[in-house]
């Protein structure tokens, strides 16, 4: 029989192997000494694995008590296999509470958030911006919004009082920078 | 009623003989005390409706460790989600006391911990006295491949060994196990 491999050594250390494997090792001088040194190093595996390690006794009083209830009823409970009827029923009315809850927020709240709404005078111009810097627009445009003022600043705008004012823009996409 | 009684009587007896091993196994494995911890009452109030269910009571050993590689690997998965958590981070969690503080082992262990999960799994479970069938359950491999997987665990464990320094009774204890 030809020289054991890796893992018939390993077998042979681990007392795993065939009959065959045990018989070659009792005859062959190098494999026997390859299943000795690795019956070596298993040992000091084993020697530093198998330190007593105490358990904590808090752990230990908790899974006794368990153990001795015979009822799985430890701190972490197993968790039973079928739901009960109080627990369908809760989780029914979450249900109906869940899609009560979203047809409020269809109905009532993004159409309140849709609503008219204060702009700034700068959200306008950007606005106005933003419509001149489209290319494809063509013909004469004719913009018109309403801007409130609210605590006007005295000092940039001195001959403007708080009220509404009504802003209206005509841009002429047939001629580039035509509009007022 | 009485099956009940018999359960719980031998659940409690198991996790007296073999309870220590188990949270030994789960702590080498897992590198985290409270999730060993919950691996250890996971692993026996399993066994407890094992047996009252009237499951199979041959081999209840094998049973329990493969039972705890499981609860073990299902943590572990979790565990990869999350940023990686070495206990170096918090210096008020440490490892229960090891009875060798003089260090005669720790370096041992120390290379036990560079190694992957699944070669740890191995040499523990073998160093339990699992048998290669046994083995093969709880690591969820071939039978056949036992013998040549854990060839190569003790192979990388041997060149770990023997690249990790030397290690003082000095040295934190969180580094170890």
């Amino acid at each position: 029989m030809r020289c054991l491999n890796d893992s018939e050594i390993q077998a042979a250390a681990d007392n795993e192997a065939a009959d065959a494997i045990l018989q070659h090792v009792r005859t062959c001088r190098r494999c026997s000494e390859r299943v000795r040194d690795r019956e070596t190093i298993m040992a000091g595996i084993r020697q530093a694995i198998q330190t007593p390690l105490s358990m904590p006794d808090a752990l230990s009083r908790r899974i006794g008590q368990a153990l001795a209830d015979g009822s799985s009823q430890g701190a972490t409970r197993l968790r039973d296999s079928a739901p009960t009827g109080r627990t369908s029923r809760r989780a029914f009315w979450s249900a109906v509470a869940v899609a009560a809850a979203t047809l409020v927020v269809i109905f009532l709240i993004i159409p309140m958030m849709k609503g008219p709404t204060t702009v700034s005078a700068a959200e306008i111009l950007a606005a106005s911006a933003n419509r001149l810097a489209q290319p494809d627009t063509q013909g004469v445009e004719f913009l018109e919004y309403e801007l409130t003022l609210d605590g006007a600043p005295r000092g940039m705008m001195p001959d403007h009082a708080n009220g509404t004012y009504r802003v209206k823009q005509i841009i002429d996409h047939a001629k580039a920078g035509h509009y007022r | 009623m009485e099956a009940r009684t018999n359960a719980s009587q031998a659940a409690r007896q198991l996790f007296e003989e073999h309870g220590a091993a188990v949270y030994r196994f789960a702590c080498v494995l897992l590198r985290h005390h409270q999730d060993a911890e919950d691996v250890v009452q996971e692993t026996f109030l399993k066994l407890l409706k094992h047996l009252t269910d009237g499951g199979n009571a041959d081999n209840l050993r094998g049973w329990l460790f493969t039972v705890a590689a499981h609860a073990a690997r299902d943590r572990q998965r979790r565990r990869l989600r999350w940023i990686p958590w070495a206990p170096t981070h918090d210096l008020g969690v440490g490892p229960p006391s090891l009875p060798d503080e003089d260090g005669s082992l720790r370096s041992l262990r120390s290379a036990l911990r560079r190694l992957p999960v699944r070669d740890r799994l191995l040499l523990t479970l073998r160093s339990e006295g699992l048998s290669y069938r046994e083995i093969a359950a709880a690591a969820k491999i071939r039978p056949a491949s036992v013998g040549r997987l854990l060839a190569r665990a003790v192979d990388r464990w041997d060149r770990a060994w023997r690249e990790t320094p030397a290690i003082s009774a000095k040295t934190p204890r969180h580094e170890v196990l």
